[in-house]
């Protein structure tokens, strides 16, 4: 499934699964995670994921976040 | 940057400063820093640089220079004070965002070891590296 990871200078490392559903996406960046961890690099994660988009039809600029923790 | 996501998830790498740079090399951080020195406080004189074991130093001017351990020192008995300040500022920015620059590709490069495709690699302007990825 197609992603994003986007990693910044400060160690900042933010995971956006663009397709499949909230569910399959949170496995997605479980197993990521703990494929890094397995070569040396924990990310220190708080179980949070949220699916994210911005309503394009709205006037502005709307966030809508659903919340799926662990 | 677009941030539609079906699912999105925060985490974060904690920046070792010493860990970073000794990936990167006493001597290449030592040269990084020795043109960033020249280019930035050229009015302090030609900066001359020693490398003992992982240690840093540089002698530019009045002004003293040490990379130990991950940790930077700016000594100058006969120095400014304030200049001292402003070298140990600059250097630590420097240093730091080499640091950054090094976990990024131990990143990359563990995404890559665990066997995932990174299809398109490409940085933001802000520094940060886009991954596209098959995850």
């Amino acid at each position: 499934m197609k992603a994003r990871i986007v990693i910044t200078t400060d160690g900042q490392v933010s995971v956006f699964v663009d397709e499949g559903t909230m569910e399959t996406g949170r496995e997605a960046i479980e197993r990521l995670f703990a494929a890094l961890a397995a070569q040396g690099v924990s990310v220190r994660w708080d179980g949070k994921v949220e699916q994210h988009r911005h309503d394009r039809e709205a006037v502005g600029h709307v966030h809508v976040h659903r919340e799926l923790k662990q | 940057m677009p941030c539609n996501a079906v699912a999105r998830a925060v985490g974060y790498v904690p920046v070792e400063l010493a860990r970073e740079l000794e990936a990167l090399g006493a001597e290449a951080v030592g040269k990084a820093l020795l043109t960033f020195l020249r280019r930035n406080f050229a009015d302090l004189g030609e900066p001359r640089m020693q490398l003992s074991g992982g240690q840093i130093r540089i002698v530019q001017g009045n002004y003293l220079v040490l990379v130990i351990d991950g940790r930077i020192v700016v000594n100058a008995p006969y120095g400014d004070p304030k200049v001292v300040g402003q070298i140990k500022d600059a250097v630590t920015d420097f240093i730091t965002g080499l640091a950054g620059l090094a976990l990024q590709k131990r990143v990359v490069r563990a995404i890559r070891r665990a066997g995932y495709r990174v299809s398109k690699e490409q940085r933001a302007p802000n520094g940060a590296l886009v991954l596209q990825v098959e995850l």
